[in-house]
Parts: C-alpha cells; structure tokens; sequence
C-alpha cells in the first residue's frame, strides 16, 4: 500500500511536469548557438578513435544552427560556420557533408568564396574520385572571383572524373568568358540540386534556380527590347510599356529586380539571399 | 578444443551466462535502427555518415567490454577467494593467467563477431536505400572487424597485466582506460613535434618525452581502418602486416610481464 502511495506521489510529480517542461520548450525554441568555436588541436588530439564521427557531429551542430537561425529571421555567425566547416573537414578531409554544405551557404550568402576555395583544396587532394570538389572550385573561380582560366582548368578535371557529364567539359571551355554568367550559374546548381538528400538544401537551391531563371529571363527580355527599339531600357517598366513584357515577375527572395544601365544587367533588392547576399554577381 | 582450457571455457561460458551477448543483440539492434535516424541528417552522403556513426560505436562498445569484463576478471577471483581452490589445481599461476586471457579474447571475438553482423545489415540495408559515393568493400569492413579485434586483445593484455600487480578491479580498469587513450593519441603527438611548428612549441625535454611515450605506450592508431571502410579507400597490406605483427608482440610482451608479477605475488 505504501509502495502505491509513493509510486502515485511520483507520478504525479513527474507527469504533469514532464507535459509542462515538453510544452515549454516547444514553444521558445532558443536559437542553437554555436558558442564553442572548435579548435582544431584540441578536437584532433582529444577525437580519440573518433575524429571521423567527431567531424560529423561538428557538421550537423553547424548544420542545426543554421536551420534554427533562419527558422527566426536572423543573421548567422557566418565566420563560426566557416570555422565549424574549417575543422570538420580538417578532423576528416573525406567528409563530403562538410564541404557542401560550405560551399552552398558560405560562398553565396556570405561571400567567403577564398577561404572555401582553400578548404576545398582539401578535398581535391583527398576525395580524388568526386567530381564534385573540383567542380565547386571551378564554378567559384568563374562566378565570383572571374579567374576563368583557373576555373576552366577546374572544370576539365571535374568533367574527366565525371564523363557522364559531358556538359561539364563544355562548361570549362565557356569558363574562358564572361559571357552567359546566369545561365552557367542555373546549370552548376542544377548539378548541386542533384546531389544531395537534404530537403532544407533543396529548398533553398530550388528558390535559387528560380530566381536566376526569371533573370534570365529579364535578360532575355531586355535584348528582345534593344533590338526591337535599338536602344537600352532605362527600367524593366520600359519593356512592360513596350510590350515585350506582360509585367516584372517577382524575386522568389522577396526584393525587386531592377536593370542597372551602368553595366546592363538585370539585379534584385534582396541580391538573391534571405539576409541579403554579400558576394552575389546579381 | 577449447575443453583442454578449462579456464578459458569458464570463462566464455560466465560471460555467456551473464547474458553478456543477448544485452550486445539489444544494443546492437537499438543502433542499427538508430542508423537512418543518423544518417539522415548527411546532405550528400547518408550511408556514409550512418557507417560512421555505426563503426565509432562498434569500437566504443568494444573498449567498453575490455574494461567492465576484463577488469573484473582476477581481482574478482582474488575477493571472492576461488583463486585459492584454483592454486590447488595443478596448473601453473601464468597458465591461470594465459587461460583467463584466452577465454576474454573469445568472448571479446564472440561479442565483436555479434555486432559486426548486426551492423553489417544494417549498413547494407543503407547502402542499398542512399547508394554511397563509392560502393561498399566489405572486404574492407571485415578487415576493420578484425583490426578492432586486435586492438582490443592488446588492451585486454594491458589490463590483464595490471590486474596481475592490481588489488583491486578498479585500478586496472582506469589505467587501461589510461593507455587507451595515450595509445590512441601518441602517434598523432609524435608527429605533431617531428613537424617544424612541433619543433618551435615544445622543449626538446618534452619531445624527448614524447618519443618515450609513443615507444612504450601501445600506438593503437594503426589498428584503426574506420576511413578505409567508411570511404572504400585501398588499404596498405604491407602496413597491415606490420601493425598485425606489432599487435601480437605488444601482446605477448605484456602477458610475460603479467606472468613474470602474478608468479610472484602472495595472496595471503
């Protein structure tokens, strides 16, 4: 009888609060800080016999972070995601989450298209069967640092490891102009859409493609218009007004495309990121 | 076979009665479905994250079984006092000590061989839902079964010789877990003070002393082939041998020194 009593007691205890406790953390979901920033001696020598699994608890902690930080429409930390990446791929230079999850956030949003470029080094030398390190290399030197020479050396060793995809090689020849940049940019990420599982990365990718398209579009538009009238638009009203466009379709990122006359090129408000890109061509 | 080992036979069979393989099959089980869970959260590669996950707590089980079972193996002979019925049987004490070594290894092999199975489905069933970068080489993966094997018969002679000098269980179980620790950095220190920044941050006294420690301590880091399995990456049969032939040393060296302590030791 005592025995019931105390269970009783217990479980009474331990019930509603446990509810209330569930009900309180779903409803203030503090942002995942990345307050430790990962050194990497520290994690090397203490990893043990599991610096591989270490590597990836890293990546998904950075991963976690910034699902969470976007979920509540504020900045990330970018330079701590870039450590995160830095040593994830340090403890485990195979760890392909790492380095994708780097290149598809930190060199579009945040713009640090070097020190990616000098982590995915890493993976070239050591994932030397996927295609996929020299590829975002390549694209990198192309689109944002418009080393094209570099980026078609890139492109041809990413084409030879990946022959199946023949446009690849045809990139790398492209990649010597500057010429058609948006259209390199829907195909690379149509190639980077393929390749992962993650829903999140494909949401984002898929917003990307569409934003992009609708430039190219623009672009489009804006030749049709030059050619029709045989002068430059001063906005995008001009090709509504002259019946090239029915009207301005709007930025999946929710900014506004304009036409910049200075250097004829069709660019958006929002610069294709949620918190506003810092290293985007448009 | 084993019923010229009586001691090692009663051994397996304790461990057996203990229910130590069916609590594995559990434990086993519960990561195996934990697998997908892990794995999920990969962007590129799902089996190979999940393969990760489950290789790091293959080994983690295994250092585990080394130290609750294996501490307890002498010292509990010595509290419970049939070290004395055995001292009347005409057995030498180093083939007490050889008995009791062989009959941990066995069910050491037993417990891997469970849970190498085990995973072994799970990470085929992975592989075959989210197709790896490269496809599975599960000759690698038995290699790193018995890599790990290995590993862990050179710890277990590291404990079984701390238990020859130890009065307790307890001591032999932190010192092992000690040694695991040092064999599994040293080699990565070693080579961090033979590079150039090693050189300009350490005193030469401290590099001196880390040259001691990777000779004396066991250098575990080459029984490790997680990467190999993980990313099918070709493996080295040359360095393979050697770092068989260096287990097996390492462990012959640590039983005669257990043998040389247990021979002299008095119970009483």
């Amino acid at each position: 009888m005592r025995r019931l009593v105390a269970l009783a007691i217990g479980l009474l205890l331990l019930v509603p609060a446990l509810l209330a406790l569930t009900a309180l953390r779903k409803s203030t979901p503090a942002p995942e800080r990345l307050g430790y920033r990962p050194s990497f001696e520290v994690t090397f020598f203490t990893s043990l016999e599991h610096r591989y699994l270490l590597s990836e608890l890293l990546f998904y902690d950075a991963v976690f972070y910034y699902g969470t930080i976007l979920d509540l429409h504020q900045p990330p930390d970018y330079a701590m995601l870039l450590k995160y990446v830095d040593t994830s791929t340090r403890l485990n230079p195979y760890n392909i989450d790492s380095y994708y999850f780097g290149q598809a956030i930190l060199t579009w949003d945040a713009g640090l298209v070097k020190p990616m470029n000098h982590i995915l080094e890493r993976g070239v030398k050591k994932r030397e069967w996927d295609f996929y390190m020299p590829f975002f290399i390549g694209f990198n030197n192309s689109y944002f640092l418009k080393d094209y020479q570099k980026a078609a050396q890139y492109m041809s060793k990413a084409a030879q490891l990946n022959p199946k995809m023949a446009f690849l090689s045809n990139l790398a020849g492209r990649f010597y102009y500057e010429a058609n940049q948006t259209e390199q940019a829907v195909q690379y990420l149509k190639v980077v859409y393929e390749g992962t599982y993650s829903d999140q990365v494909r949401r984002g990718i898929k917003t990307r493609i569409e934003a992009l398209e609708t430039i190219l579009f623009l672009e489009k538009a804006v030749q049709r218009y030059e050619k029709e009238t045989g002068h430059k638009p001063a906005q995008l009203a001009d090709l509504v007004a002259g019946g090239v466009l029915k009207g301005v379709p709007p930025d999946p990122y929710g900014g506004t495309f304009y036409y910049d006359r200075n250097d004829g090129r069709i660019k958006t408000t929002s610069k294709l990121a949620v918190h506003g890109a810092a290293h985007d061509r448009h | 076979m084993l019923a010229r080992f009586p001691l090692a036979l009663a051994t397996l069979k304790g461990g057996f009665r203990d229910r130590l393989l069916l609590g594995l099959f559990v434990v086993s089980l519960l990561l195996v479905c934990t697998l997908p869970i892990f794995g999920s959260f990969s962007m590129r590669d799902v089996t190979a994250a999940a393969t990760t996950f489950s290789l790091s707590a293959v080994s983690a089980i295994g250092v585990l079984l080394v130290l609750l079972i294996g501490s307890a193996l002498v010292p509990r002979d010595i509290q419970s006092r049939s070290i004395y019925s055995v001292a009347t049987l005409p057995i030498s004490r180093t083939r007490y000590l050889l008995e009791k070594y062989l009959g941990l290894s066995l069910l050491l092999a037993a417990s891997l061989a469970l849970m190498g199975t085990l995973n072994c489905v799970g990470i085929w069933l992975m592989s075959g839902a989210y197709p790896p970068d490269r496809p599975v080489v599960w000759g690698n993966y038995l290699l790193y079964l018995i890599f790990d094997l290995e590993k862990l018969l050179v710890l277990a002679s590291v404990l079984v010789f701390f238990s020859a000098v130890a009065t307790s269980s307890f001591l032999p179980m932190i010192l092992t877990l000690a040694v695991y620790a040092v064999g599994m950095t040293t080699e990565k220190v070693k080579l961090f003070v033979e590079t150039a920044q090693g050189a300009e941050r350490m005193s030469p006294f401290l590099r001196g002393v880390v040259q001691v420690i990777y000779y004396l301590f066991p250098n575990l880091t080459p029984f490790d082939l997680k990467v190999q399995m993980i990313y099918a990456l070709p493996v080295d049969p040359k360095a393979l041998l050697l770092t068989s032939l260096y287990g097996f040393g390492y462990v012959v060296v640590m039983l005669t020194l257990a043998s040389c302590a247990f021979s002299r030791r008095d119970f009483i």
